[in-house]
C-alpha cells in the first residue's frame, strides 16, 4: 500500500487550523462566497470607520460637526 | 502674453549673439538664462504685476478640511462686505446647511431675500421670500447695469473665483491685504486703486476690508486680515465644496491600492518563481 505523501516524510502534515479553515470556508462553492461576502461587507464597513476617523482625528475641531453646538449654545 | 514672450526671447537670443561676437563669456550665462527663465517660467514681465507669497491655508494639504468656524465668518464677510457688488449665483442657501450654518439659521437667511417667481396662473411674475432651494441672490441683474454702477469695471461672480485666478486663494488674499499708497512718479486716479497684486496694478474695487468692518458671531476679534483669511477661507470652500468628501475618499482609495499593490506584487513574483527559477539548458 502507498501511503500519503506527509507519512512519507515528502510534505508536513497538514497543521490541524488551516484544515479547518479549508473544510469551514473553502471546501464548497456555498460556503465560499457566503464568506467572500461577508468578509468583503464586513471589512468594507470597518476600512470606511477607520479612516473616517483618521479623517477627523486629522481635522479635530474644524469639521462642522465639532463645532456646531458651540453656535447652538450662543442662540439659547 | 505669447508674443511678449516671444520678444523677450528674440532680444535675449540678440544679446547672445553679440555677446559671442565680443567674445564674452559672462553675459552668455546671463542671457542663456534669460532665454531659459522667459522660455520655461511663468512669471511674465509684460503681467506687471507681483506674484502673491504663499500662505499657510489650513485647508491645503491632502488630509486637511476646510475650518468651518473660518468659513462661516466668511460668509459674514461676503454677506456684509462683498455681496454689495459681487454675486455668487452657484451657490444655493441649500449647500452652506451643514458647512458652516445649521438649517435653521440658512432658512432664516434665505427667508430675508426677495425672489422673483412665476409666471403664475394669470402669466404674471411675483415676488416671494426666498427658500433653501434658491441661488444667492446676484447685487445687478447683468453686466452692464454692474459696469454702470461701477465707473465701468465689472465685479466677477464670486463663486468659482479661487478656481479662475492664477494662485488661488493667496490671490485673493495678497488683492484683500494688499492696497498701496501710490508710488511717488505715479499720478493717483480718480476711481482707481494701487494694488500691486492686481494685473497692471490699478484695481476699480475700493479697499474693502477695514478693522472691525463685519461683526463676528463667534468673538472673533474682525481685524482686516483676520476678514481677508476667512473670506479666502469661504470663497476656497465656493470653489470646491465638494474638497473634502474628494480629500476623505482620496485617502481611502490611495491607502487601499497600495495595500492592493502590495498584494499584487506579492503574487507576481509568487507566479513567476517558478519560470525564474528554471534552469535553460540549450543544446
Amino acid at each position: 500500500m502507498v501511503q500519503p505523501a506527509w507519512v512519507q516524510g515528502r510534505l508536513k502534515p497538514e497543521p490541524p487550523f488551516s484544515r479547518f479553515i479549508y473544510n469551514t470556508f473553502f471546501k464548497h462553492a456555498s460556503t465560499y462566497m457566503a464568506t467572500v461576502i461577508s468578509v468583503a461587507f464586513v471589512a468594507g464597513v470597518t476600512y470606511d470607520y477607520a479612516m473616517t476617523a483618521f479623517w477627523e482625528s486629522c481635522n479635530r475641531g474644524k469639521l462642522w460637526k465639532h463645532i456646531k453646538d458651540k453656535y447652538k449654545a450662543e442662540e439659547e | 502674453m505669447i508674443r511678449a514672450r516671444v520678444a523677450a526671447a528674440r532680444g535675449a537670443a540678440l544679446r547672445l549673439a553679440r555677446a559671442a561676437q565680443q567674445g564674452k563669456t559672462g553675459p552668455v550665462v546671463v542671457a542663456g538664462t534669460v532665454v531659459g527663465v522667459a522660455t520655461f517660467s511663468s512669471v511674465y514681465a509684460s503681467d506687471n504685476v507681483l506674484a502673491p507669497p504663499k500662505q499657510p491655508w489650513d485647508h491645503t494639504g491632502y488630509t486637511q478640511a476646510y475650518d468651518a468656524a473660518s468659513v462661516r465668518r466668511g460668509h459674514m464677510v461676503y454677506a456684509q462686505v462683498c455681496a454689495s457688488c459681487h454675486g455668487l449665483a452657484r451657490i444655493a442657501y441649500r449647500n452652506m446647511i451643514g458647512v458652516c450654518y445649521t438649517e435653521e439659521e440658512v432658512k432664516a437667511m434665505a427667508e430675508d431675500t426677495d425672489v422673483i417667481d412665476g409666471p403664475n396662473d394669470e402669466g404674471e411674475m411675483f415676488e416671494r421670500p426666498g427658500k433653501l432651494s434658491d441661488y444667492l441672490p446676484s447685487p445687478y441683474p447683468n453686466e452692464e447695469a454692474a459696469r454702470f454702477a461701477n465707473n465701468g469695471a465689472y465685479p466677477p461672480d464670486l463663486s468659482l473665483i479661487v478656481k479662475a485666478r492664477p494662485h488661488g486663494v493667496d490671490y485673493i488674499f495678497a488683492l484683500l491685504t494688499g492696497y498701496k499708497d501710490v508710488p511717488a512718479g505715479i499720478a493717483p486716479r480718480d476711481t482707481q486703486y494701487y494694488n500691486p497684486y492686481f494685473p497692471g496694478g490699478w484695481i476699480g474695487m475700493p479697499p474693502p476690508l477695514a478693522d472691525g468692518g463685519v461683526d463676528y458671531d463667534d468673538g472673533t476679534e474682525a481685524t482686516a486680515s483676520q476678514m481677508a483669511k476667512d473670506v479666502c477661507t469661504f470663497l476656497a470652500w465656493t470653489s470646491e465644496p465638494e474638497a473634502d468628501e474628494r480629500k476623505l475618499m482620496g485617502i481611502k482609495w490611495m491607502t487601499l491600492l497600495t495595500v492592493m499593490f502590495g498584494f499584487t506584487w506579492y503574487y507576481k513574483r509568487v507566479k513567476w518563481s517558478v519560470i525564474k527559477n528554471r534552469r535553460l539548458e540549450l543544446y
